[in-house]
């Protein structure tokens, strides 16, 4: 079907994955002073790849990963201008998604003659 | 917790985090010059120290999970003209150390500047998906 076709429906995926990695990103910056709390990554880009090549985009993995990175001395790796541009083109990436979402939606208008 | 804007409640907690501890931190430089006769414990400084919140394995944000304080012991030192200066003209000083808390001050504040920073973000990307389909 043309609304749901493979296109759309990754891209929809797309943005859930955002939505949880900008999560994860909000996550870090509330816990920036948290002592022993390591930072969480949503890494879902592979997984989505992988996922879409099968033709089942919704199966990509959207889970929280901790960091493994080197701590400050209070157990913490939560590093904030990391976390605040990761944020940023999370953002413009979730602009994106959306705009190409929109796109798809216009072509099927001009297809049904709207 | 995890409503339909689950991201801003996120940053709400941060925010709310860090502004218990800027709170917590005017209070002790508002009393560094509190003085108590020495048979009193000191004013004793305050410390946040937050903890982080997950729901279902979903991040949920940070609260503030205890506060910690300072000696009582205080510093004592001579003042014999103080109205609270005991026989051999001593009283006690809180042992609060100014640097100290503009570190944590600005440590604070910083994170509380990030903290709605993400609040913006998070509320243009819920408005940037409210036009989808327009």
């Amino acid at each position: 079907m043309i609304i749901s076709d493979l296109t759309t429906r990754t891209l929809a995926q797309a943005l859930r994955g955002l939505e949880a990695q900008q999560e994860a990103h909000q996550q870090n910056i509330a816990n920036v002073e948290t002592p022993g709390y390591l930072a969480r990554r949503v890494d879902f880009e592979h997984s989505l790849r992988r996922a879409m090549e099968t033709g089942r985009p919704e199966r990509a993995d959207l889970s929280m990963t901790n960091t493994v990175d080197p701590t400050r001395i209070d157990g913490n790796n939560v590093r904030l201008d990391r976390e605040l541009t990761d944020l940023a083109q999370n953002s413009l990436r979730q602009q994106l998604v959306t705009e190409a979402i929109n796109h798809q939606y216009r072509l099927i208008r001009t297809a049904i003659g709207r | 917790m995890a409503g339909t804007f689950h991201s801003l409640s996120i940053a709400a907690s941060g925010m709310d985090v860090y502004q218990k501890w800027l709170e917590a931190v005017a209070d002790n430089v508002a009393n560094i010059n509190t003085i108590r006769a020495t048979d009193q414990p000191a004013y004793q400084e305050r410390f946040i120290v937050a903890a982080s919140v997950e729901e279902n394995g979903r991040p949920a944000g940070a609260v503030v999970a205890r506060a910690e304080f300072g000696s009582p012991d205080g510093i004592i030192h001579y003042d014999p003209l103080h109205p609270l200066a005991d026989a051999e003209g001593m009283v006690k000083a809180p042992d609060v150390n100014l640097s100290d808390q503009m570190t944590h001050m600005l440590a604070a504040q910083r994170a509380y500047q990030a903290n709605v920073a993400a609040f913006e973000r998070a509320r243009d990307a819920y408005m940037r998906a409210l036009e989808i389909g327009r």
